[in-house]
């Protein structure tokens, strides 16, 4: 058994200096002065003990591209990082497109991360956009929700099917929106970056078009649609629009949407290609009030690590690889609960809670008794500097390269095992 | 002068005049029966055309055998070599042969920024992408400076493909440093209201754009097939934006025409204002390799001036 003296716990309404005492892989008991006998005690005495970081957004390379990344170094990055939960994006090789690669791929992960790793189907068989995959054969094999691969399906009557197929199982449709034939090619946002580089925008409305039209495809189905990493603000007003009215539409946005524009690619900076592209002031601001209102329902981690020399080239061909899972959740605090948006039950909810609802994730997202014993300790007192050298992950580069933040993660609990501990 | 010239943009007006200035001195040199001049007797250029620009070519091969320097021409084999479009293993290739310049263009905005930043020699852009040719618009900033004599208070029109011409870029960005009144003007899908960044007026009208011009640039299409998606026809195109008498008429009357690269006859710009405009009898190639001699020079003395 292990007990967590006097940390203060994030509740599902409030903080408060608490015990937890774990036993097995679960929750046990949380209180007052819990009797210390037989227990290993881990003194969180100043530290945040929340529940394990949930991430909606992160990719898993093996099989197929473990020299970007494999499960072995993913999961070490993600307990680094104080995520517990990690639901990958289908795009390996093979592609997570049939009840076979799932159970196969399932195993492995069983066999070699510490870490939960959960899957998403992919909606297209191959990717392709010619049939949709045998998502009700996947959905038996373990799925948690069915995603685009992060590339929309731009025909629309296919889509429009898949959505009424999917009527018939549970599951969220996760939805990455980005107009193809609006990209056209293009590798930043089209502003006035774009320009001084001589380089070929993404507009906004690449974007907006295709949650609009997901939205209105959506309307009349019993459907729970997820749109992830939206960057702009007229996405935003879409998406609160709708909300007023539907229950079954959520959404998150990638952290450095929170952190960087447009701004930070001039010169050609290939860490900063991402996708959708970083875009304006105005942008960032309609997505931390979109956070602070409720619109925005998780933030993710965007996790897509590609190799270093793919990423470290020409701008038009640099990959659009993201290494976040070591710096989302100190960032998120950084931005969001020091710079006073909101408070940490509510940073808690976007990291951990709120992923768990919408993939339906029972026994996780929350410190409760009976709950999976996943646990973050956070340590809001020392300071974190971002050297993306020392990352666990392959992918040794970073956005937040050289920033200096506020807060450290102190220890990572799995199934109510100590997995990580800082130095 | 900086290591290397890859923009328009970071180019002070200082520094723009001293290679006109330069490229002058260079041309009355090439007058003389003697052409051969030793200024950059024992230096190495290295030429890498990923695309082709045969112009630039020429240019650069006449300007290195003026000066007396080596050339090592590396496009003959670029067909072969699709290694040439990654830069980081180019530039490690190139560092290795240990050049004084690289004279570079290539598809990819960025790439000779990129590469400039990672050898010691000297990064000349002839075009990168999209993005910029400054080497070019210094032929156009020549021209300028002989018919006008200065660029303060100028005011410009630039009628054409904005988007996708990267001279175009190098133009703007130097006639804006140089103090010219710039206007671009063409078809919406050609001419982003974005560009307006740049410092500069848009407008789809092109007798308001030649309005009152001292000089009308026309930028040069490419092939019918580029467009598209972009435009209906050339037809429609050159029913608005073709530089003809009509049009010339709202320009001030001794306004001058400027075009420089594969020009369209009839489409871009009227045969009969071809023929009237001094500009089109330019001796291209001349002045090319004289502003070519005058980057080298420079770029070799670290600004220095001749003599």
């Amino acid at each position: 058994m292990i007990i967590i003296k006097n940390g203060n716990v994030c509740l599902d309404y409030r903080v408060e200096e608490l015990d937890i005492m774990i036993s097995d892989n679960k929750i046990y008991k949380i209180g007052k002065n819990l009797p210390e006998k037989d227990c290993i005690i881990i003194n969180a005495k100043g530290r945040y003990v929340l529940p394990g970081l949930i991430d909606m957004n992160c990719s898993l390379k093996e099989p197929g591209y473990e020299h970007k990344e494999d499960i072995e170094s993913l999961s070490q990055a993600a307990m680094a990082g104080g995520y517990t939960t990690l639901c990958c994006v289908p795009i390996t090789r093979p592609v997570v497109d049939n009840k076979v690669v799932v159970e196969y791929v399932t195993n492995k992960l069983k066999e070699e991360s510490c870490v939960d790793i959960k899957l998403y189907g992919i909606a297209t068989k191959d990717g392709e956009e010619e049939k949709f995959s045998e998502v009700s054969e996947m959905h038996k094999a373990g799925i948690i929700g069915v995603s685009d691969g992060n590339k929309t399906i731009m025909d629309t009557f296919l889509f429009n099917n898949f959505l009424r197929y999917s009527e018939m199982f549970d599951l969220p449709i996760i939805t990455f929106c980005e107009d193809e034939c609006l990209k056209n090619d293009g590798v930043l946002h089209d502003g006035k970056i774009a320009v001084f580089n001589g380089l070929k925008g993404i507009p906004r409305e690449a974007e907006e078009s295709i949650v609009a039209r997901n939205l209105i495809l959506s309307r009349d189905k019993d459907i729970h649609m997820h749109f992830t990493k939206i960057s702009s603000k007229y996405t935003v007003n879409l998406l609160r629009h709708s909300k007023t009215t539907r229950k079954k539409v959520t959404c998150d946005c990638a952290i450095h949407q929170l952190y960087f524009t447009e701004d930070d690619v001039s010169g050609f900076k290939t860490e900063f290609k991402v996708s959708p592209p970083l875009r304006e002031k105005k942008d960032v601001e309609a997505l931390i009030n979109a956070i602070k209102t409720g619109v925005i329902d998780c933030v993710v981690s965007g996790h897509n690590p590609e190799n270093i020399d793919t990423k470290r080239k020409e701008f038009e061909t640099a990959s659009v690889g993201v290494s976040s899972l070591e710096t989302a959740f100190i960032a998120g605090y950084n931005k969001l609960v020091l710079e006073n948006h909101i408070d940490m039950v509510q940073l808690v909810k976007l990291y951990s809670k709120n992923p768990s609802e919408i993939l339906k994730l029972s026994g996780l997202g929350e410190i409760k008794e009976g709950n999976t014993a996943n646990i973050l300790i956070f340590d809001p007192n020392l300071e974190t500097k971002m050297n993306s050298e020392y990352f666990c992950s392959k992918a040794k580069y970073s956005m937040f390269e050289d920033m200096t933040f506020k807060g450290r993660i102190n220890t990572t609990i799995i199934n109510g095992k100590v997995v990580y501990k800082s130095k | 002068m900086t290591k290397d010239f890859v923009s328009m943009k970071n180019i002070s007006e200082i520094e723009i005049h001293n290679i006109l200035n330069t490229a002058n001195t260079m041309k009355s040199l090439l007058k003389n029966d003697k052409k051969r001049v030793p200024h950059l007797s024992g230096k190495t250029i290295i030429m890498i055309f990923v695309e082709e620009d045969g112009q630039a070519r020429l240019s650069f091969q006449l300007a290195s055998q003026y000066l007396m320097s080596n050339l090592a021409d590396l496009s003959g084999t670029q067909s072969q070599r699709t290694d040439f479009y990654n830069i980081n293993e180019l530039s490690y290739f190139i560092e290795q042969m240990a050049g004084d310049f690289i004279v570079m263009k290539h598809p990819m905005s960025g790439s000779a920024s990129l590469l400039a930043q990672n050898v010691s020699a000297s990064v000349i852009n002839v075009g990168d992408g999209i993005n910029e040719n400054p080497t070019q618009a210094l032929l156009d900033l020549m021209c300028i400076k002989k018919y006008k004599g200065g660029f303060k208070g100028l005011k410009v029109a630039v009628v054409g493909d904005i988007l996708n011409n990267n001279v175009a870029k190098s133009d703007i960005w130097a006639l804006h440093t140089l103090g010219a009144k710039v206007t671009l003007c063409g078809p919406p899908t050609l001419v982003p209201k974005v560009y307006e960044n740049m410092g500069v007026k848009i407008t789809y009208d092109p007798n308001e754009a030649v309005s009152g011009a001292d000089v009308i640039m026309s930028q040069n299409l490419k092939e019918k097939e580029f467009y598209q998606k972009l435009l209906p026809s050339q037809n429609e195109y050159k029913k608005t934006y073709k530089i003809d008498e009509r049009m010339l008429s709202y320009a001030h009357s001794d306004a001058i025409v400027i075009h420089n690269g594969h020009l369209k006859r009839g489409i871009e710009v009227s045969s009969k204002v071809i023929v009237a405009n001094h500009t089109f009898s330019e001796d291209q190639i001349s002045n090319g390799v004289a502003l070519k001699m005058a980057l080298l020079f420079l770029l070799a003395n670290k600004g220095g001036t001749i003599g």
